[in-house]
């Protein structure tokens, strides 16, 4: 069952400069109790696409199109009642865990705190619930008291506390945005089996923004890779990564580190990506990787290239995709 | 000044943290951050420091550029033991070693234009530099980064996080100095751009000789970069070697443990054993 239909998101935002178009024509979904994992560039909109989900993009963003989520149209929805689905029904990680906790609360009361304003628990039942949460994380007594100030945990510890808060409501939906970004590579390791756990678990549907390409391909069955905006290239997880016809995923696939095994012989380079993805106020009429692209041609450069079946479930929107096997 | 001698030697740093005094008239506990840590790194060497969070990386990091004071051990930069120099002299020293900090957001200041950001380092040090040859080294350094000129004149909140590492380390760049300190310098970068700054240290590493000390919990990206990996523990180095041969045959089950938890593309996950 199709939990999260995004379609034809558009997100356009005022600038001193003119309206910046931030997300063009964006979609996807996401099933109940699946897992999407969303790669690109920087800057290339996945954020924007997270908190367009979450109803908290900046003010001066307009949206437009759909986001369909347990059946009712998000967009459509005003502010009051999409306060009640945050932190209920949907629920994010952020990349580093103290934006989404107070310094000056405790872990246990800011666990607690969801509970009581969405499911209108009483302090000593919130409570109780949240020690629960915070032991199903991994931060259990007597070790971390719920009485410890977020200062007192260290990045890893933090961010199951975040985690903790995020699953407090029971919600169908959670966005991590890069969650594991900001921490090492054992932590990491472990936060991510956490994520897959519980959300496994709850049967709750995971929605996975990462550069890291291993983690997409080690944590998520299907994927979309954007680019300045787009989604240029979807499909299951693992058909993605088989072929990466889009030239812009073949050059991300190729840039990571981790792609490559071996040290690299003096004076070869890493595969980089020439240039820089184009800025949202000077995007071309044609394909938006046209002056990054290996495979460019004439005929890329009047219309933004259509969403073409390669396979089911598998879609590139290229003129001319990779249609060979990914290199070993 | 010897240039047979290593770039940079340190000699058994140790370094304890005072934490909060917990009873009135008992000494203060403290944290040993550092325990006898010592390294040597030639000019045009590259010498990545590995370890979980909380390991001393970045308190070697800062030790090395003495923005921290050991209690004991030495460190050398350019045959000068930084703790000796008068004040004066350790700023001078400066421009030979700087820092490209960890985090894009905190480490830019947002009332500041990148321009004024990227030569900060340049005014404390050279004063007087020309206008004209200031604008110049801004620009081109900006270049040398993958930024354009023009976004000298822009604010830091114009540009995603990847953009802003970028003028982080612009801003290390723009004093020409001999050793960068790179604290987790591309971690937070997409891997095609994280591609192009790796390329463009090693470029930097043979155009101009510089050495890195590149603190990183990113195995992955330290085996691109590094000649020699050092991993540290809870303060301590528990094995140093030759990049290629830890990766390949790492003798510490400490070291061994860390490269298992290394996602990659193609190998399903394995469980870790979740350690809070
Ligand atoms: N507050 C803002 N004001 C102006 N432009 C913004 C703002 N926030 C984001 N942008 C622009 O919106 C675009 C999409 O940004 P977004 O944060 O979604 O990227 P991202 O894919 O999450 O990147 P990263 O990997 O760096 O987090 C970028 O061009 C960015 O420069
Ligand atoms: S449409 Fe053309 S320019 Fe765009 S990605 Fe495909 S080949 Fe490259
Ligand atoms: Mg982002």
């Amino acid at each position: 069952m199709t939990l999260l239909s995004v379609r034809d998101l558009c997100v356009t935002l005022e600038t001193p400069e003119g309206p910046a178009p931030i997300l063009e024509d964006v979609g996807f979904d996401l099933a109940a109790g699946g897992s999407l994992g969303l790669v690109g560039e920087s800057g290339c909109g996945k954020s924007m696409t997270a908190l367009a989900v979450m109803g908290l993009l900046p003010e001066r963003a307009v949206a437009t199109g759909e986001i369909v989520f347990e059946g009712c149209n998000l967009l459509a929805l005003p502010e009051g009642a999409l306060c009640k689905l945050r932190g209920r029904r949907l629920a994010m990680v952020f990349q580093e865990p103290m934006t989404a906790l107070n310094p000056v609360k405790t872990i246990g009361a800011q666990v607690a705190e969801g509970l009581r304003w969405h499911l209108g628990l009483g302090r000593g039942e919130a409570e109780a619930r949240a020690v629960k949460l915070l032991d199903r994380v991994g931060v259990p007594r007597p070790r971390f008291a719920p009485g410890l100030y977020p200062h007192q945990l260290s990045g890893g510890q933090r961010q199951r506390v975040v985690i903790a808060m995020a699953l407090a409501c029971d919600p169908a939906l959670l966005i991590a945005d890069e969650p594991t970004t900001a921490l090492d590579v054992t932590s990491q390791a472990a936060i991510l089996d956490l994520l897959a756990e519980v959300a496994a678990e709850a049967g709750l549907a995971l929605l996975l923004i990462t550069h890291d390409l291993a983690v997409v391909w080690q944590n998520t069955r299907s994927m979309i890779v954007m680019y300045a905006g787009r989604v240029v290239e979807r499909g299951g997880t693992h058909e993605v990564f088989a072929r990466m016809a889009h030239p812009y995923s073949r050059g991300l696939f190729a840039a990571s580190p981790g792609a490559l095994d071996a040290v690299l012989p003096p004076g070869r380079r890493l595969a980089a990506i020439p240039g820089l993805v184009p800025d949202p106020l000077h995007r071309p009429a044609g394909c938006v990787f046209a002056g990054r692209c290996p495979r460019a041609a004439a005929d890329c450069l009047p219309a933004q290239p259509a969403e073409r079946r390669l396979a089911p479930g598998h879609a590139v929107a290229c003129l001319h995709p990779h249609l060979e096997a990914t290199p070993a | 000044m010897n240039s047979t001698a290593p770039l940079l030697q340190v000699e058994h740093l140790t370094l304890d943290y005072r934490l909060p005094r917990r009873r009135l008239f008992a000494p203060p506990p403290h944290h040993r951050a550092l325990d006898d840590v010592s390294l040597t790194l030639a000019r045009g060497e590259s010498l990545a420091v590995v370890g979980e969070s909380g390991s001393g990386k970045s308190t070697l990091a800062r030790t090395v550029l003495a923005l921290e004071r050991p209690q004991a051990g030495r460190v050398v930069l350019l045959g000068r033991d930084v703790f000796a120099l008068p004040a004066d002299e350790l700023r001078k020293l400066r421009r030979h070693a700087q820092m490209v900090f960890q985090d894009p957001y905190g480490s830019l200041d947002p009332r500041r234009k990148v321009g004024w950001i990227v030569a900060e380092p340049l005014d404390a040090l050279e004063q007087g530099v020309e206008s004209a040859e200031r604008r110049a080294r801004i620009a081109e350094t900006l270049q040398s980064v993958g930024l354009q000129s023009g976004d000298a004149d822009k604010f830091p909140h114009e540009f995603s996080g990847g953009q802003r590492q970028r003028i982080a380390i612009a801003r290390a760049l723009i004093t020409r100095p001999a050793l960068i300190v790179a604290d987790e310098a591309v971690s937070a970068l997409d891997v095609s751009v994280q591609a192009q700054v790796l390329n463009l240290l090693m470029d930097l590493r043979e155009r101009l000789g510089l050495s890195y000390l590149f603190i990183s919990h990113d195995l992955a990206v330290v085996r691109q970069v590094a000649d020699r990996v050092m991993v540290l523990r809870d303060g301590r180095v528990v094995e140093e070697g030759e990049v290629e041969g830890l990766f390949r045959a790492p003798q510490h089950p400490y070291t061994r443990a860390l490269l298992a938890a290394v996602p990659r593309i193609g190998v399903p996950r394995r469980r870790v054993t979740a350690a809070p």
